[in-house]
């Protein structure tokens, strides 16, 4: 069979001028809160998670106000710890964990893959409500009843010692935990069963691939994490003495149980991020990725080995040396298929045709600021240096670049780049710049500071600190406004633009992809005609030739 | 109360010198990193911005297979050294030396209770002798704690039910602060201590001052009726 | 144009459905291996640092229930098979007595490990202030016990209304199919839900007895 140039095909099968889309399927309450179209659900997760980025940010807030000075009195100590804890369980878990899969990846990957929705489109609207009520009622649980454990529930601390709603607010995560595997579920039978005629596997664009090993990672951890929490709850509802070393329990098998899901949990969460920005990169340099297969080995791996490195978060928690010796090489190793792809990234600017449009802005960003989180992961990896270093501030800057500076990042990358395509509407690139490169400043002035504060000595956790730290404190407080005005930016200009925004084509970027051959926004069934695929992703040039770019449909 | 630093943390211990060598190498090679990748984008975005008149050949198959698998295996090997010169400092600093003052410590919310060979007991406070390596014995009655020196680049999790170990040598004298480094409630944040690194002379002297005092005080309370 | 080439207009093909079902189904059995699999995990832990304490506890396990509702779950999960195979060949009748055996099977593990669950609370080998026995370790063995044989009647009792959706759906007209598709999808449950309990059996009953 003989490619057809593309020049000579007659032009895609124009929708009707007034295709109807998908928000106009009915304007009930009921119709949204009971649909089983993956478009609508998507845009439901994307209320709740936004909900929820807010109440997580607000106790970042008043974390940052009471570290302004060293023996703050903004709040108590024991206010303090349970701000922290709400802080880091709502981000993980009702933040960032749902964000990029449940929104984008419920949106675009039926798109993507030219399917008219998910396999299971009735468990999709459970495990939003799944996720939304037990999130809820997590929240609700924290803030009547004070937990102060931390997001990571220590034994025998959380156990034994902590008043306040433990049990509650274990069970209200464990329930939310099914709405993540649910999704998994979902994801994983979707791309198995439902590609259209001619989408290989290897033709399949990099965030659907992004998504299929983060459902992978999504599935098989999570389970653990629900098994860690029942124990925590048996031990504080029925007495069983399993972290309670004075009754033949040990306080260190939590941390290995825990830490078998939350080390998984976090290549949950950049997983996705990687394949926004593979797809926003590409688009905004016209032209294809670097090293499709190699960005595509390289996410199944970091999702493989991330299943082996969980120990990292314990060398001096007592484990033996060799199992430290064990889970730093691996934790090294992990790293390289990372390194990969961030030289791909950047390899795919090379004798391209850039632009610096928001989403754009937002993927370079996230490569630079995943790079650094990245590599001061390596520090961390290395144990003398982890020694000193975990438990303090440094650590809290590693996973802050990686989690706020890298998926963060990615999140806003493709909130701007599917705008068009979700809503129907053109959102206003100046004020979108303006808030990207805000975040940016305010991001770095955050938490690079928080580098400096964890090697000079600063512990984690801490309401209080020694006065020599201050300096830094007042620098990444300063930041954390900044970044707060960053965010708040975009609920002003993509409101607007959702009342007074111009009204987008199909495909306002020219991107390839399947989901910019259909309307924006998309009509219920996503495409007019099932759509029938003859070439790979990315194809913004024929013949691996730049200064060939192909005709895109507009 | 001992104070730290702002920035750089002091180098109080044999094994601080050679760990942050480790830490500046790895900062080294994180900033070498961190700016050609920051140079490639930056640089590819100006010179091939749209509309710019950079070259846009044909790209080559061949090269990029092979740029691919070059920094693939770079990649790799650049890592496990690394690795293993991490790893290599890590197994050094495994095991203590045969001769070591071994001090108790037991850690309990929200306080360090320490206890030298000699029997003399503190209370968030640890005085130690210069140029002596020093063995840690701990436990803890509670919850985790974690001892934490900066200065001493030393840490371990305080595990009830467990004895955990912690060895270094001073090898500075001056005061250093203790912290508890792993989350363990309302009064995480004021577990602190003072460690006082003393000369081996000042140390016996010490030593013998308290034990006295102990003794006056013993013999004091048995009298009491 | 990107990737598509439109060249005729074409209606949706309904994707395997058959398959889909399957393979979620497989996916979720993954995650419930993984959940059981992380408390035996503990259980193995435990055990292994305090084996005296287990020991004692195990010993208190009362075999004669757990060996007769393994016998029970065994013969549940040939007639499961026999209704899921009755669909290929169309036999409702086969279909019906198969679920219907099925479901007296499951309600019958539940009764038994009711009057099981009985004598464990006569006995006070419930985990709590008249814990029956002095070694705490016994109480941990006894607190796993209550866990893993709750979790497993928890899924048990789910599996039940599985069955008697199955049951009900052979009453309505659905296409052989669909019917087909459901009965592959419960069975895969129910012998999940075997298949755990074949473990709890020899890790708590038979666990350390031979001595």
């Amino acid at each position: 069979m003989t490619d057809i140039p593309f020049q000579s095909l007659p032009e895609a099968p124009r929708a009707p001028a007034t295709v109807k889309s998908y928000l106009d399927e009915g304007h009930t309450l009921a119709s949204w809160l009971f649909t089983t179209d993956h478009k609508r659900i998507a845009i439901l997760y994307a209320i709740g998670i936004t909900i929820f980025f807010f109440i997580g940010g607000f106790a970042a807030m008043l974390i940052r106000i009471q570290l302004l000075t060293p023996n703050g009195t903004i709040v108590s100590p024991e206010l303090y710890n349970r701000i922290f804890t709400i802080h880091g369980i709502v981000m993980v878990w009702f933040f960032l964990v749902p964000s990029i899969p449940t929104t984008m990846g419920n949106f675009f990957l039926p798109l993507m893959i030219g399917a008219r929705d998910v396999a299971f489109p009735r468990l999709n609207i459970i495990s939003f409500w799944i996720f939304f009520l037990g999130a809820l009622f997590t929240v609700v649980c924290i803030v009547s009843g004070g937990v102060d454990t931390g997001w990571t529930f220590y034994t025998p601390y959380s156990t034994l010692y902590s008043n306040g709603h433990v049990i509650a607010a274990a069970i209200g995560i464990f329930i939310v935990g099914f709405s993540s595997i649910a999704t998994g579920v979902n994801f994983l039978t979707t791309v198995h069963t439902m590609r259209t005629e001619g989408m290989t596997w290897f033709r399949l664009p990099l965030f659907v691939w992004a998504m299929y090993a983060t459902s992978f990672v999504m599935v098989l951890a999570t389970p653990v994490l629900a098994a860690s929490l029942l124990m925590i709850v048996a031990e504080r509802a029925l007495g069983m003495p399993l972290f309670n070393p004075h009754n033949g329990g040990d306080p260190i098998l939590f941390q290995h149980l825990f830490w078998f899901y939350s080390h998984p949990a976090v290549y949950i969460m950049i997983l996705p991020a990687m394949g926004v920005v593979s797809e926003v990169i590409p688009c905004f340099a016209r032209r294809v990725i670097f090293g499709y297969r190699f960005m595509v080995y390289a996410m199944m791996m970091i999702a493989l080995i991330g299943f082996s490195v969980w120990g990292h978060h314990m060398f001096v928690s007592g484990q033996s040396p060799f199992a430290n010796i064990y889970f730093s090489f691996l934790s090294f190793m992990v790293a390289v298929p990372s390194a990969i792809k961030v030289f791909n990234w950047s390899a795919s600017l090379f004798r391209g045709s850039i632009t610096l449009e928001a989403p754009m802005f937002y993927a370079l960003g996230f490569v630079g600021l995943f790079t650094i989180g990245g590599l001061t992961g390596l520090m961390l990896a290395s144990v003398p240096v982890d020694i000193d270093l975990t438990d303090t501030y440094f650590v809290v800057a590693h996973f802050h670049y990686i989690m706020v500076g890298g998926s963060v990042s990615a999140f806003f990358a493709g909130l701007h780049y599917w705008w068009p395509k979700i809503t129907g509407k053109l959102y206003n690139e100046r004020a979108a710049r303006l808030a990207a490169l805000l975040m940016f400043i305010g991001f770095n002035l955050t938490f690079f500071p928080q580098f400096i504060l964890g090697w000079a000595g600063m512990p984690r956790r801490y309401a209080t600190y020694p006065p020599e730290f201050q300096l830094w404190h007042v620098a990444s407080s300063l930041g954390a406004a900044v970044l707060a005005l960053a965010y708040i930016m975009p609920l002003f200009y993509l409101g607007w633009s959702l009342y007074r925004g111009g009204k987008a084509s199909a495909n306002p970027w020219h991107a390839t992809g399947l989901e910019w051959q259909t309307a924006s926004p998309p009509p219920k069934d996503n495409f007019a005609v099932p759509p029938r695929v003859t070439h790979g992703p990315y194809f913004y040039h024929a013949d691996n030739d730049p200064s060939q770019p192909t005709k895109n449909a507009s | 109360m001992a104070g730290g630093t702002a920035f750089l943390p002091v180098e109080a211990a044999k094994q601080a010198g050679a760990v942050d060598v480790l830490f500046y190498g790895e900062v080294g090679i994180s900033v070498l990193v961190s700016l050609i990748v920051a140079c490639l984008v930056v640089g590819f975005v100006t010179r091939y911005r749209r509309g710019s008149p950079a070259s846009r050949r044909k790209l080559p198959q061949a090269f990029s297979h092979e740029v691919e698998i070059i920094w693939t295996v770079g990649t790799f090997f650049a890592f496990v050294a690394i690795f293993w010169w991490a790893a290599t400092l890590n197994l050094i600093h495994l095991r203590p030396p045969d001769h070591t003052l071994d001090i108790r410590v037991v850690a309990k919310q929200w306080m360090w209770k320490i206890e030298q060979p000699n029997g003399v007991r503190e209370i968030d406070a640890m005085h130690l002798p210069v140029d002596t390596p020093v063995r840690l014995i701990m436990t803890s009655q509670d919850v985790i704690h974690s001892f934490y020196v900066s200065a001493f680049r030393a840490k371990q999790d305080v595990v009830p039910g467990r004895v955990e170990t912690l060895w270094f040598t001073p090898d500075r004298i001056g005061t250093y602060q203790l912290l508890c480094a792993e989350y363990c409630g309302l009064g995480h944040s004021l577990m602190r201590g003072e460690i006082t690194v003393m000369s081996k002379a000042d140390y016996a002297r010490w030593c013998a001052r308290m034990k006295a005092a102990a003794q006056v005080k013993t013999a004091r309370n048995g009298e009491a009726p | 144009m990107s990737q598509v080439t439109i060249t005729s207009p074409r209606d949706w093909q309904e994707h395997d459905l058959s398959l889909a079902a399957r393979l979620g189904m497989w996916i979720f059995l993954a995650t419930e291996i993984l959940f059981f699999g992380g408390i035996f995990c503990a259980y193995a832990v435990l055990r292994y640092l305090n084996p005296v304490g287990f020991g004692i506890g195990g010993h208190e396990t009362e075999i004669l229930y757990g060996a007769l509702n393994t016998f029970v779950l065994a013969t549940s999960a040939v007639t499961m098979t026999m209704a899921a195979k009755a669909a290929d060949g169309a036999d409702y009748r086969l279909i019906r007595i198969g679920l219907i055996a099925t479901f007296a099977l499951g309600v019958l593990f539940l009764a038994l490990k009711g009057m099981e669950y009985h004598d464990d609370i006569v006995h006070h080998l419930v985990p709590g202030h008249h814990f029956a026995l002095a070694d705490p370790s016994a109480e941990m063995f006894w607190g796993f016990y209550w866990v893993l044989t709750g979790l497993h009647a928890i899924h048990m009792s789910v599996g039940l209304v599985i069955i008697g959706r199955a049951y009900w759906l052979t009453r309505q007209n659905l296409k052989l199919d669909e019917l087909r598709r459901n009965l592959d999808v419960s069975s895969l449950y129910w012998h999940l839900v075997d298949c755990i309990w074949f473990v709890i059996f020899p890790v708590i009953y038979l666990a350390g007895r031979s001595g």
